[in-house]
């Protein structure tokens, strides 16, 4: 998995890219994530549409992402997430959990 | 040969070797103090038995030398200023040297004078006869006769010197040695290094011995006007001859005083051994062509020639006993180094750890090759190197692009001021200022920098010669071997620890499993798991409620190994006594995934499925938290999916579920799995796929479970030959019997 992240607004965008599996390219989302809350950068889209799967430890990411973003009174959104992760997600029922956008815009715009 | 003769050629060969040590030191280091003076001291020192040799040999036989030619042998009086020059800077410059350094140089100017008189004004009368002649104009003829008659007053004057020049400039002489030796001595004390201070203990011992030989020899009768026997002075001063010069050769090829090249300590030890081997040869054959003659009673070319043949027969093997002697004896210095890595290399065998490896080559070198500092400093990051076994807390090396370049091109062992010279000054950050690094080698493994070492200069100013440079170049190649094992150990280990808690987790996962299938009238069951290598954190499990009613358990907790395993324990007991208090299914799934959410860090979650089979009313009642859809094959071969209930356990605390229900007919098969199965990978990295699993499951549906189970498990195991790393793996099935 590769990462990029960018910033729209004071609104963070991460785009992973590949493969978001265990080991040590999971932890590299894990602490980016954090270090983003860390910098009081508390709102947070992740870009899936380069995403082609992720496994368990994938999921575990985006939900301590998540959970850690809320208790700090942020929010994490997803943004064009592709069907195979939505099925994940659908099977999970974290689709109920997740706010998930067909586009970047309309998730930053969601924070408005 | 008589006596004479041996004592001439015992002149000539101290001579020479002086001249030879002379020269050997300087061409080590042309630039250095050190070198300068001593081989200066050495060369005036040669010329003094080359002189005595000379004289007695031929030059006594000319009667008519003028005296200044032979007065100019009196060149060797330099010396004396020499040696006092030497003590001051011997080893090392002492203190007072750098404020007084004139004052050392000015040491010069009394032997000066002293030559140019002896040698200018040796006969005073013959240098007036050149002046004396006359002039035919008057004016010019009585200015001339007036300065003839102020040279003619002065030249008496000398010539009044010259009566006891020679006891005049013994006791500057005398001065001088003592001089020298009491501040060589101060020096030696001074020294603190005890390899350094047998080395130096050698050399001052024999010029101290040598001096102290020729002072009282020669320069204290001179003083004192005694006349010794002409024996003992001779034995004297041939002894202090050879015990001078000879001490230093020794200390230089024993112990690379100096730092002296192999190439130059090796020439200095054969052509000693080989000057004293010819000599002894030439003796014995006079000796014996003499003998042989008085025994004939007359001349014989034919015995000569004889005793020559015989002589070389005779001593051709001796001289190659000879030479491996002194292989074997004095250049036991190469086998300094050897032996140094022989034993370090034995010491490093054992190392498992780079502190303690670090630590080991910096003693070593500290000791063996007396260099103040050695840091040590492996690689951290990229570029970037720690210091091990640092007493200082330095900063770490921080190289530029271009200097790590030109270390991995380099591959050998170079000195800082190239690498300051080609580049910026701090193209390795502060750390060469810090350390005060002189040299550095690159520790190069696998076209990669992996450490570096940074040697400071040697104690008492030692030079690192292209000896050291090769060594610490073999040296940094059984380091790199070092650090291979250090990692190969450090890898095993980390294996080890893994395997063994792959061990544990696989225990723990294998004691989640029940031990048998259930017992039912209307249904039959099978089941199957296969941990994957990394062990996974599937469970499956059968809970008997009553007569009529059996629970079934399929679950995948998140992540691999033990954290997994322990988390699909915790949900087994959990879901256990909640079966047992009764509760609803979306009640129970509730408080269950409460307690997993609290208790459990934030990424941890398991997919979970949990069903009731009521025998006699052939209904299940489930509820599906985030579990990979089961399977309903009806007779026909329509599918359903169970999806009722809610969301995975232990990520979301206070969520609410649902609770499905589904009747089952005669012949109807129900399969649960775990993603390991559906996601079941072929060499081609395609998925063995739900659509795949969905149309075997109907193909094998009027089989017994046990059998729809084992040919599943064959189909995914067969799709997925030759795919390496699968995750764990689980099925089981359920299916209504047909009565």
């Amino acid at each position: 998995m590769k990462l990029t992240s960018r910033e729209d607004n004071g609104i963070v965008i991460l785009e992973p890219k590949g493969k978001i599996m265990g080991g040590p390219d999971a932890t590299v989302l894990h602490d980016q994530l954090h270090e983003f809350i860390d910098q009081n950068k508390k709102k947070v889209v992740i870009d899936l549409a380069k995403v082609e799967w992720m496994n368990s430890t994938g999921l575990g990411i985006l939900i301590s992402g998540l959970t850690t973003l809320r208790n700090n009174g942020g929010e994490l959104k997803l943004a064009r997430v592709t069907e195979k992760i939505e099925s994940l997600l659908t099977i999970t029922k974290l689709i109920t959990v997740f706010d998930s956008y067909d586009s970047v815009e309309e998730a930053l715009k969601s924070f408005a | 040969m008589n006596v004479g003769q041996l004592i001439d050629l015992v002149y000539l060969a101290s001579g020479l070797t002086l001249f030879m040590l002379a020269g050997v030191i300087f061409r080590e280091n042309p630039r250095g103090r050190l070198n300068i003076i001593a081989s200066m001291m050495m060369l005036f020192a040669g010329i003094g038995p080359l002189a005595a040799s000379a004289y007695g040999s031929f030059l006594e036989g000319i009667p008519d030398i003028p005296s200044w030619l032979l007065n100019s042998f009196y060149v060797w009086e330099l010396f004396f200023p020499s040696l006092l020059y030497f003590s001051a800077i011997f080893p090392e410059p002492q203190p007072f040297f750098f404020r007084h350094k004139k004052l050392f140089q000015i040491a010069f100017l009394p032997t000066v004078f002293h030559l140019l008189m002896v040698v200018l004004l040796a006969e005073p009368e013959r240098v007036l006869g050149f002046l004396n002649f006359e002039s035919s104009i008057p004016i010019i003829g009585a200015i001339l006769s007036l300065v003839f008659e102020i040279l003619r007053m002065i030249t008496a004057f000398i010539g009044f010197l010259l009566l006891f020049h020679s006891r005049f400039f013994s006791i500057i002489n005398l001065a001088y040695v003592i001089f020298a030796l009491i501040i060589l001595y101060y020096g030696f004390k001074r020294i603190e290094n005890p390899r350094l201070k047998q080395q130096v203990r050698v050399v001052i011992y024999g010029i101290s011995i040598g001096v102290g030989l020729y002072t009282l020899a020669i320069i204290i009768p001179t003083i004192v006007d005694i006349n010794l026997a002409n024996p003992v002075r001779v034995a004297m001063v041939m002894l202090g001859l050879v015990v001078g010069p000879g001490s230093i050769s020794w200390a230089i090829v024993k112990y690379q005083f100096l730092d002296i090249g192999l190439i130059a300590r090796k020439s200095l030890v054969y052509s000693i051994s080989t000057a004293i081997f010819v000599g002894g040869y030439l003796l014995i054959v006079m000796q014996a062509g003499s003998l042989i003659q008085s025994l004939i009673g007359r001349e014989s070319q034919m015995m000569n020639v004889l005793v020559i043949i015989v002589m070389l027969l005779f001593f051709q093997p001796i001289y190659t006993q000879v030479d491996d002697f002194v292989k074997r004896i004095f250049i036991r210095f190469r086998g300094d180094y050897s032996r140094l890595l022989e034993s370090f290399s034995r010491e490093i065998l054992t190392v498992f750890q780079e502190e303690k490896l670090a630590s080991t080559v910096k003693e070593t070198l500290r000791r063996e090759m007396f260099i103040e500092n050695v840091e040590v400093c492996f690689r951290e990051g990229e570029r970037s190197y720690k210091l091990v076994s640092s007493d200082l807390v330095g900063p770490p090396v921080e190289m530029e692009e271009q200097a790590y370049n030109y270390l991995i091109s380099k591959q050998s062992p170079l000195f800082a001021d190239e690498l300051s010279s080609k580049f910026d000054e701090k193209c390795f950050g502060d750390a060469l200022k810090y350390h005060d690094t002189e040299v550095i080698v690159p520790l190069i493994r696998k076209d990669k920098l992996a450490g570096l070492l940074l040697l400071s200069s040697k104690v008492a100013g030692f030079r690192y010669g292209s000896e050291d440079l090769a060594f610490l170049k073999i040296l940094a190649n059984q380091i790199i071997v070092a650090l291979e094992s250090c990692d190969l150990y450090r890898e095993s280990l980390e294996k080890q620890r893994m395997e063994e808690e792959l061990a544990v987790a696989k225990q723990i996962q294998r004691g989640l499993l029940p031990r048998e299938l259930p017992m039912m009238g209307n249904f039959d069951f099978a089941a199957f798991i296969e941990p994957s290598r990394q062990v996974g954190g599937d469970y499956y499990d059968f809970i008997p409620i009553g007569n009529t009613r059996t629970g079934i358990v399929i679950a995948d907790a998140s992540g691999k190994g033990v954290p997994a395993a322990l988390f699909a324990a915790r949900m087994q007991v959990m879901i256990q006594s909640e079966v047992k208090f009764g509760k609803r299914l979306r009640e129970m799934m509730a408080s269950i995934n409460n307690f997993l959410s609290v208790s459990t860090s934030g990424d941890s979650f398991a997919t979970c499925f949990y069903g009731e089979i009521d025998d006699i009313e052939r209904r299940l009642y489930y509820c599906n938290a985030g579990h990979n859809y089961p399977i309903l094959v009806r007779k026909n071969g329509s599918i359903e999916n169970l999806k009722k209930g809610g969301l995975i356990l232990g990520a979301f605390p206070e969520e609410k579920y649902e609770t499905g229900e589904v009747l089952f007919k005669p012949g109807d098969v129900l399969i649960l799995y775990t993603d390991g199965l559906s996601e079941a990978m072929n060499d081609r990295n395609i998925e063995y796929g739900e659509q795949r699993l969905m149309e075997n499951i109907r193909k094998f549906r009027t089989h017994p479970a046990e059998v729809i189970c084992s040919m599943i498990i064959k189909s995914v195991k067969q799709f997925a030959a030759g795919a390496d790393d699968l995750d764990d793996m689980t099925l089981v099935i359920v299916r209504a019997k047909e009565t």
